[in-house]
């Protein structure tokens, strides 16, 4: 393809040139501090003193078990979740639509702090059971652990396996029925093969996940330690010093999930298949006993799902002398200090996450158009450098930012950029991947037929091809708006005084023992992130989740 | 090997009654075609004879065994899909072994029988392929392999060419064939396609509407339609109607057409003074020079010509009459007309008329 | 890039607008929670009505070096507040300032040559929560928890992590030696901020937690029957709080006039009676006011301050080779 420089030529350099800065630069002086010492010579010194410390290597391996432990639960909830969803038809089935909207609109913290509140050791059931004379065992640690991850990385298996099933052609399983396999065994010949990719490939992302978790971890891991945790607080230690170790951790932290990515690619996606499009199988009416066992499975997930947001508008009303919460006594105290008192977390997230958004969006817009339709080297590079962020946790990209935006020519640390900058590279992948998929469906034609009317190509870009692309933009705003309020773990890293944002402000009120103030701060975040996307549901009737 | 008797079906779905009441009988060995247009209800009868759709009425039989309760694991059928729904993650060969080894065949009984599977579709250098990196026509092979090595009772096809390209869909029409006589299985074969069913079906039942319109030899079909649905369906045809003037002999009707009193044959009772349906295949229709004018000939004009290689297409208007489209075969120019040119058209004495309310 | 390049011109035109349009501001580097800078600051609005307070809230150890790195250029202008060790290893950070009526704080909680005030005395305590204890006799001193039967079962954080925790561990130290610190060390449940030790032990992570006395009592206070403050008889250690005004400060009278009503009776005693942190004014009257004791009640055990500052390399060490042995 000619490489035309007006316009696209350009643009695309300068969509890599801004990419590179902010993305690769850093993880490259990233590992670069990873391998000096303190007096600027290479040296392995960081690495060998974590392979030394026990509490590294421990961390280490809870943090590969807890993968696989939540991992392997998310699986065992997801799946049979989305079998029941994709073939049986039963009543009350369609509030299975809400879940996915759940789990992105509750922040991870809130769903801890939560849970705790009900089943920690001081906690609402664990009390009233106590009363009864049972004891509940501690949720902190690994129970507590499993428990929440589960609940909060559930839906990435469950989605991806109900898309698997819903474009599941249904002929092959009358296929296997022809040639004279019962219907439970067709169905474990057949369809399991087909869809056992999709499970593989969510599960590994659940698993990348679970490794680089930082809101639970912090929350709940008290006495396991945990590669995630081990990694924030050498950062907050080692502030102003030298920055070897916490860069080491991180290099381990992109290792592993190096490792995990190298391993879909070569093993699990070599085995996706096409399929030719085929009809699903009709969802079946359920014989009514098992349809009550159906919808009652549904309720369950769906109130452990709606817990934290119930528990904590509770706790928001709910009046509180210093750390203790009275329960059943209400008050407006906490949201009195939340909104009025101190509601300067509440104005940061609101700005820092609208910066985001527009930045996140324009960018991911252009950059997509440019990778779609202008495919050239520049663009194909741009796609692969997109996906980087992808591949690491929040905690390491902060880690990285502040490395190398803290001292030099071009300091932003302690300044909004960099909040912003955080975010909106955390989150470009997600928005490219809901403008790409649009894209795709515009026909090349539309803008041929645009220029060859006489309007010229920059201009048909507006004029045509972004008007196509509404309910796109909308969704794709609408999404990065309400991952990038309640991000957490790159915020933690990159903040300072002054710039605190809500989820920061939780986890700091939690971490004191302010549950109730949190819980305040919890409500209004929740408000924040469900407002829109109500408005875009119900005035623009746009559904977010098709582009998934 | 077995026959097959449907025997009242009846199906409904939701308060629409796709098959009403309907009653065949295959017998053992034979090839027949379930023809029609979309929505006559043959893909729902072939589905209900697999197992797949539960009739509301009625009965199913291979042979003695009553299988309209038995599901369709345990029929002991072989079917081959519109799009052949082979299993993307397994080989050519696990494809076709898959049936097999549901029936505990034991593995080397398997490979041979797999490898001649292959052999008679002729892709037994495919074993190891996967379907994605098969041409469709080969897709469909490994398809048909697969449900014929299980030796099957009955043999039941779904549209299976539909998706081929034309040339493809010819050369499958033999291999096809082929098979079936060799193994002598029992085939029902569901077809929208006319040509297809009068080249491959030892009988054919066209269906309208959830009944069967009529079942017989393609011969039978395409020279004695037993209604307008049917002549219109085989085949091209004029449908006209006539008034009749009674018979002259038996098998013989008069009837009136552009002012002419001409003969034609019947079928059934004398239908005495009333009004028929004239069924007149275009390509049986001779056209001529205006001049000099012939007895029983009806002059008109060519509105339309299509030349079409091996044969043209007229559209003629009759002086006094309806317009008839009328073929030539052959490609001689003497007997070439042009838009405008005088004509006159020949119906032939053996063209049948029906009553009209067979229609 | 041209996008944020505007973006940072607009932020640092509008801060510029903002800031020139208040006379009497101050900047206020704080590490204490949002009760505790409310209470302090609702009394301070009634003191000083024209004063306009601007909050940066932190770690203490995140703030200082803050502090450090805008050496050159300082943002803020006190900072409230931070253990004495730490505030003693900044001192070219810190800006004298003889408050008037600084005599009503004893000399002990002053810094060297008036570079800071302590605010607030804490004492460092042991948490129990009964619920938790299980058959184990409620502990007395510090050396019930060196016996066996303690091993995992209290909490106490990472002195490096922590200012007070420090104290308490340099505390152990000098009145155990290193026998005594390994013992505990042995025993220990490490946690890596003061808000775990306390907050985990409420919780009923732990049966005790080693802590600060406000961080219990807020518990007992709070209406949780479980949690006891009990003061070992050996003898608690003190870990003061202070404040200071940054060398440089751009507002150097506001700050002074902050510095003064922190400083001040109506100040100490709010945070007293609501956040339970123990005034260094020796003519408050703790007894009286809340269900804590006097400070004279309290056995004990003395500790240098400075010194314990100039020792903090050798204790983190120390410490860690205890904890090290111990697993």
């Amino acid at each position: 393809m000619n490489i035309r420089w007006w316009p696209w030529g350009l643009l695309a350099a300068a969509c890599l040139a801004v990419l590179l800065f902010f993305v690769l630069y850093p993880l490259v002086v990233l590992f670069g501090n990873s391998v000096l010492d303190e007096s600027g010579a290479y040296s392995l010194a960081a690495f060998i003193a974590l392979a030394r410390d026990s509490q590294f290597v421990q961390a280490f391996q809870n943090s590969l078990l807890l993968g696989v432990v939540v991992t392997a639960c998310t699986v065992m909830v997801g799946v049979p979740f989305a079998y029941m969803v994709a073939r049986y038809e039963f009543p009350f089935k369609n509030l299975v639509a809400v879940l996915p909207i759940l789990t992105i609109v509750i922040p991870e913290i809130i769903v801890g702090q939560s849970w705790l509140l009900v089943l920690g050791n001081n906690g609402l059931v664990t009390n009233w059971l106590a009363g009864w004379g049972i004891e509940l065992p501690s949720f902190y640690g690994w129970t507590g652990l499993v428990l929440s991850m589960t609940l909060v990385y559930y839906t990435y298996i469950y989605l991806g396996v109900l898309a698997a099933l819903r474009g599941f052609d249904g002929q092959l399983e009358e296929a296997g029925l022809s040639l004279g396999t019962s219907p439970f065994v067709t169905r474990l010949r057949v369809l399991v093969p087909v869809v056992a990719p999709a499970v593989l490939v969510n599960a590994l992302v659940v698993f990348t996940l679970v490794v680089g978790n930082f809101a639970l971890s912090m929350l709940l891991a008290s006495r396991v330690p945990l590669l995630s945790v081990m990694t924030y607080n050498t950062f907050v230690s080692e502030m102003g010093g030298n920055p070897a170790l916490q860069s080491a951790m991180s290099v381990v932290s992109i290792a592993i999930v190096a490792g995990v990515l190298f391993v879909q690619k070569r093993v699990v996606e070599r085995k996706v298949y096409t399929m030719t499009q085929g009809r699903a199988p009709a969802p079946r009416r359920v014989r009514s006993g098992a349809s009550l066992l159906f919808t009652a499975t549904v309720g369950l997930v769906l109130l452990a799902s709606l817990l934290p947001l119930i528990v904590v508008f509770v706790g928001a009303f709910t009046a509180t002398s210093g750390p203790v919460m009275h329960w059943g006594s209400w008050s407006l105290d906490s949201l009195q200090r939340a909104l009025q008192a101190a509601p300067e977390p509440i104005v940061n997230s609101l700005r820092f996450a609208s910066m985001a958004t527009v930045v996140g969006v324009a960018f991911a817009v252009l950059a997509s158009y440019l990778i779609i339709k202008k495919r050239t080297l520049a663009t194909q590079a741009l796609d692969y450098v997109v996906v980087l962020p992808l591949t690491i946790s929040g905690t390491v990209l902060g880690i990285a930012l502040v490395q190398t935006f803290n001292t030099g020519w071009l300091v932003l640390a302690g300044t909004s950029t960099i909040m912003v900058l955080a975010y909106a590279v955390r989150r470009l992948p997600f928005a490219m991947r809901n403008a790409s998929s649009t894209l795709f469906n515009i026909p090349e034609s539309i803008e041929e037929a645009s220029i060859s009317l006489g309007v010229s190509p920059l201009m048909t870009f507006f004029k045509v091809v972004l008007p196509a692309m509404k309910a796109s933009l909308i969704s794709s705003a609408i999404l990065m708006w309400v991952t990038t309020i309640s991000e957490l773990s790159a915020s933690m890293v990159v903040y300072t005084g002054g710039l605190e944002t809500m989820p920061i402000t939780i986890f700091r009120q939690v971490d004191g023992g302010r549950l109730g103030l949190a819980s305040a701060y919890g409500a209004a975040l929740v408000s924040v992130i469900v407002l829109p996307i109500v408005i875009a549901i119900k005035v623009f009737r746009i559904n977010l989740f098709s582009t998934k | 090997m077995a026959a097959i008797t449907i025997d009242g079906i009846v199906k409904q779905f939701g308060g629409l009654t796709v098959l009403q009441q309907l009653s065949l009988h295959v017998p053992d060995g034979a090839f027949y075609t379930l023809l029609g247009p979309s929505g006559c209800g043959k893909t729902t009868l072939l589905r209900c004879i697999a197992g797949f759709y539960e009739p509301d009425g009625g009965r199913l039989l291979f042979d003695r065994d009553d299988v309209t309760r038995t599901p369709p694991h345990r029929r002991d059928i072989g079917m081959v899909f519109q799009d052949y729904a082979l299993f993307p993650d397994k080989t050519a060969f696990d494809n076709v072994a898959y049936g097999l080894r549901a029936r505990q065949v034991a593995r080397a009984e398997i490979a041979r029988r797999v490898a001649e599977a292959l052999d008679k579709v002729g892709l037994a250098e495919l074993a190891a392929r996967y379907p994605a990196q098969m041409s469709g026509g080969q897709r469909q092979r490994v398809a048909l392999a697969r449900a014929l090595v299980i030796r099957p009772r009955v043999l039941l096809m779904d549209e299976p060419l539909s998706n081929l390209d034309a040339k493809m869909r010819l050369q499958m029409r033999d291999v096809i064939l082929d098979l079936v006589r060799e193994a002598g299985i029992t085939t029902v074969f569901v077809t929208h396609d006319q040509e297809e069913a009068l080249a491959m079906s030892d009988r054919i039942a066209i269906m309208d509407r959830g009944r069967i319109a009529q079942l017989g030899t393609p011969e039978e079909l395409y020279g004695t339609p037993a209604n307008a649905y049917v002549a219109d369906f085989i085949g091209s045809a004029n449908l006209l109607p006539v008034p009749t003037t009674g018979a002259a002999e038996p098998g013989r009707v008069r009837y009136q057409l552009a002012g002419h009193a001409l003969e034609g044959r019947r079928d059934g009772p004398a239908p005495g003074k009333g009004q028929g349906l004239l069924i007149a295949r275009p390509e049986e229709l001779a056209l001529g020079a205006a001049a000099p004018p012939q007895p029983n000939a009806l002059p008109g004009r060519v509105l339309r010509r299509q030349y079409l290689g091996f044969k043209t297409a007229y559209r003629v208007q009759l002086h006094d009459g309806p317009e008839l489209r009328v073929e030539q075969h052959g490609g001689s120019h003497a007997s070439a007309f042009q838009v405008g040119d005088a004509v006159q058209v020949l119906i032939p004495a053996h063209s049948r008329v029906i009553a009209a309310d067979n229609a | 890039m041209k996008i944020k390049t505007l973006l940072q011109c607009t932020l640092a035109a509008a801060s510029l607008v903002a800031a020139s349009a208040q006379a009497q501001t101050v900047v206020l580097y704080s590490s204490n929670n949002t009760e505790t800078i409310e209470t302090a600051l609702n009394v301070v609005k009634k003191k000083a009505p024209s004063l306009t307070v601007q909050q940066v809230t932190g770690g203490t150890g995140s703030l200082m070096k803050r502090i450090q790195a805008e050496a050159k250029n300082p943002r803020g202008d006190v900072l409230w507040s931070g253990g004495f060790g730490t505030l003693g290893a900044y001192k070219d950070l810190l800006e004298p300032y003889k408050a008037p009526g600084i005599e009503a704080i004893p000399p002990e909680f002053r810094g060297p040559g008036n570079l800071w005030v302590g605010t607030n005395l804490h004492v460092m305590v042991m948490m129990v929560n009964e619920r938790q204890l299980k058959g184990l006799p409620a502990p007395k001193t510090w050396s019930d928890l060196m016996k066996p039967e303690w091993k995992g079962k209290f909490a106490i954080t990472d002195p490096s992590k922590s200012a007070t925790a420090y104290m308490l561990v340099y505390g152990l130290l000098k009145q155990f030696g290193k026998d005594g610190l390994e013992k505990i060390a042995a025993n220990a449940v490490v946690t890596s901020s003061s808000g775990s030790t306390y907050k985990g032990t409420a919780a009923g992570e732990y049966p005790v937690g080693l802590t600060i006395e406000y961080a219990a009592q807020e518990y007992v206070a709070g209406g949780q029957k479980e949690i006891k403050l009990v003061y070992p008889t050996e003898g608690s250690y003190l870990a003061p709080e202070g404040m200071f005004i940054v060398k440089g400060a751009k507002n150097m009278a506001a700050a002074k006039t902050l510095y003064d009503a922190l400083m001040s009776k109506d100040v100490q005693e709010a945070e007293l009676v609501k956040n339970f942190r123990r005034p260094t004014r020796s003519d408050i009257a703790v007894s009286k006011l809340t269900t804590l004791p006097d400070l004279k009640s309290i056995k004990i055990f003395p500790l240098d301050q400075a010194q314990a500052s100039a020792e903090y390399e050798q204790l983190v060490a120390l410490w860690n080779l205890a904890v090290s042995k111990a697993r």
